[in-house]
């Protein structure tokens, strides 16, 4: 299994505190792996590192380009060229573009693989029919999946709380990523959408074919579905392993319930 | 929509626009509108050029900037200077290259102090910009070439009312093609959510720094109308104070809405001539408006509602063929013309 991403010996420093603190990991193309671990532990620090939103103190990171699966270095770009790289997320607490419709939430991140240029746009040539008509048949195959193609022209910010999720979901996955990067999908929702969405990431994976990598709190939905799990404690890795391995480490169980 | 319902809409556009400059030929050739009147016309042109420019870096990028009127006196100045230079050659295209030297020359001002300070956000923009608006005002007033204190004279009134409409329409139409494109969504995103913008593959300073540019160019070719409408100018006309105006007119029509922008320019130049007599208190009216437009209408009075004849169109035809299918079936082309009429 070719690796999709690599990070090596990465640590961030805040002034005196060490956020993260030599982290590895290394993701398979198309699995699908948990990143958990106690509040402040530095699960979204990580993520900010892979995304480019915070850059590394020490360490490479490396993502598979799109073709050859070819590792290549991403440290130090910034988040656009991230996404461009390969790399897509959702956030912990729901980023909407909250005043646009859904359709143009989901159209917006398909502006990377749009080429038409600024003239084009302006006399609306026939490269902008040609592009603009291929982003909506996209757009609407992908909020498709997550059932919400009749929610196409509502503003963002009228959804309920799960399709405001989902529609954050639809939109990385429009930016066509190797690696999808979940922060907390299931936070904030009921036991019966838990499920639900349990389901639609598995049911993502299968169908585009990408890695994910969740950080995520509901224990029933990590051990549901992710296929290998990493701890993480005051910015340490302190496990690495199938769900299986992960709960029965008495490290994690140190760090969770204590001595 | 597909092309074939925009080229509808298109057409639909372009008679309307074609309708309201023979309304204006109209009136002018019978001479229902006197030369002040007509002055006023051309301002409220310029002004919704300010205004629609503005609304690009503030309502649609959510960019407060405060120095626009700077970015018009560059373009003022430019445009002036050239006319000024070169007065063999015909007066049309004299006018337009004019413009186009003042766009820009006002678009590298944009993006000279656009790179540094969009780095900046909210209050700090705002504080840059009003800076460089007031650097421009006190130069052009110490430089020889600008005419210093003096003002610059002996400019020809080139800003006829039909060029200054021409131009607006143009304006206004590039403007709302720009915001309906992948670029535009662009720019809207930066607004709503600029951290989520980035990690849905938006690169956040070419964008900013693109939208941010333009307004300022569009700012110069007002400025250049400007110009060539008042003939003598100073650097006081360019205080910031004309910023601000420009500010409450995008703020009054709507933040993110080009509908709302053109009929809070055109109130906001009318009604202070119409109420001359109030003059004193202009600022103070100002003021009080936009404060109550704080507390009960935050959005502006349009929001982002943009004005559709092709809407207007469907829903008078539906109420036309509504009431005329009780009688008989639907007549077409009747709805049409008093769609039209409507707009007029």
């Amino acid at each position: 299994m070719a690796a999709i991403l690599k990070a090596e010996e990465i640590s961030v420093v805040f002034g005196g505190l060490r956020a993260v603190d030599h982290f590895n990991i290394e993701i398979g193309e198309g699995e699908l792996v948990g990143l958990i671990g106690p509040n402040g532990a530095g699960k979204t620090t990580v993520f900010n590192l892979l995304t480019g939103v915070y850059q590394p103190t020490e360490g490479k990171i490396f993502l598979a380009d799109r073709a050859g699966h070819k590792l290549q270095e991403i440290t130090g770009k910034k988040p656009h060229q991230i996404v461009k790289a390969g790399a897509a997320r959702t956030f912990q607490n729901i980023r909407l573009f909250k005043q646009l419709t859904v359709l143009d939430n989901v159209k917006v991140a398909f502006n990377q693989n749009m080429s038409y240029s600024i003239v084009s746009a302006l006399v609306r040539g026939p490269k902008y029919w040609k592009e603009e008509r291929e982003a909506e048949e996209k757009a609407m195959e992908l909020l498709g999946v997550f059932g919400m193609e009749g929610l196409r022209d509502h503003i963002a910010d009228n959804l309920p709380y799960g399709q405001q999720r989902k529609l954050e979901i639809a939109r990385a996955l429009a930016t066509s990523p190797t690696l999808l990067l979940l922060d907390e999908p299931a936070a904030g929702m009921n036991p019966t959408e838990t499920a639900e969405l349990m389901e639609t990431i598995s049911l993502i994976r299968n169908r585009f074919k990408i890695a994910i990598l969740l950080i995520e709190h509901d224990m029933s939905l990590v051990m549901g579905i992710c296929e290998r799990v990493l701890v993480l404690d005051y910015g340490h890795v302190i496990a690495f392993g199938t769900p299986k391995e992960v709960t029965s480490d008495p490290r994690v169980i140190e760090a969770y319930l204590g001595e | 929509m597909d092309r074939k319902q925009h080229f509808k809409a298109c057409t639909l556009n372009t008679a309307g626009v074609l309708a309201l400059f023979a309304l204006l030929a109209l009136l002018i050739h019978f001479d229902v509108l006197s030369r002040y009147h007509q002055g006023i016309l051309v301002l409220v042109g310029i002004n919704i050029i300010l205004t629609v420019s503005l609304n690009l870096a503030t309502g649609f990028l959510g960019q407060l900037a405060l120095g626009h009127a700077g970015f018009m006196s560059v373009g003022a100045y430019t445009a002036a200077i050239f006319t000024k230079a070169f007065p063999d050659i015909p007066e049309l295209p004299r006018l337009l290259i004019g413009l186009l030297l003042g766009a820009l020359l006002a678009g590298i001002f944009g993006l000279i102090v656009g790179i540094p300070a969009l780095r900046l956000k909210g209050d700090y923009l705002a504080i840059i910009t009003l800076g460089f608006g007031e650097i421009i005002r006190v130069v052009i007033e110490n430089i020889s070439i600008t005419g210093g204190a003096q003002g610059l004279r002996g400019i020809k009134k080139l800003s006829t009312p039909y060029v200054v409409f021409w131009v607006t329409v143009i304006i206004v139409a590039l403007l709302y093609c720009l915001i309906r494109s992948r670029h535009g969504r662009a720019i809207m995103a930066i607004r709503e959510d600029e951290i989520a913008a980035e990690s849905s593959g938006i690169n956040l300073t070419y964008y900013r720094t693109f939208a941010f540019t333009i307004s300022a160019m569009l700012a110069g070719v007002a400025g250049g109308l400007y110009a060539h409408h008042i003939s003598i100018l100073g650097a006081s006309n360019f205080g910031f104070m004309r910023s601000v105006e420009i500010v409450v007119m995008v703020v009054l029509g709507g933040m993110g809405s080009f509908t709302g922008s053109i009929l809070s320019a055109a109130t906001l130049t009318i009604l202070p001539e119409a109420l001359r007599s109030f003059s004193t208190y202009r600022m103070l009216i100002y003021s009080i408006a936009l404060v109550a437009m704080m507390i009960f209408k935050p959005s502006g009075l349009l929001g982002t509602y943009e004005f559709s004849l092709t809407r207007v169109l469907q829903k008078a035809g539906r109420l036309f063929s509504g009431k005329k299918a009780q009688e008989a079936k639907a007549p077409v082309p009747e709805a049409a013309a008093s769609g039209k009429e409507g707009k007029a």
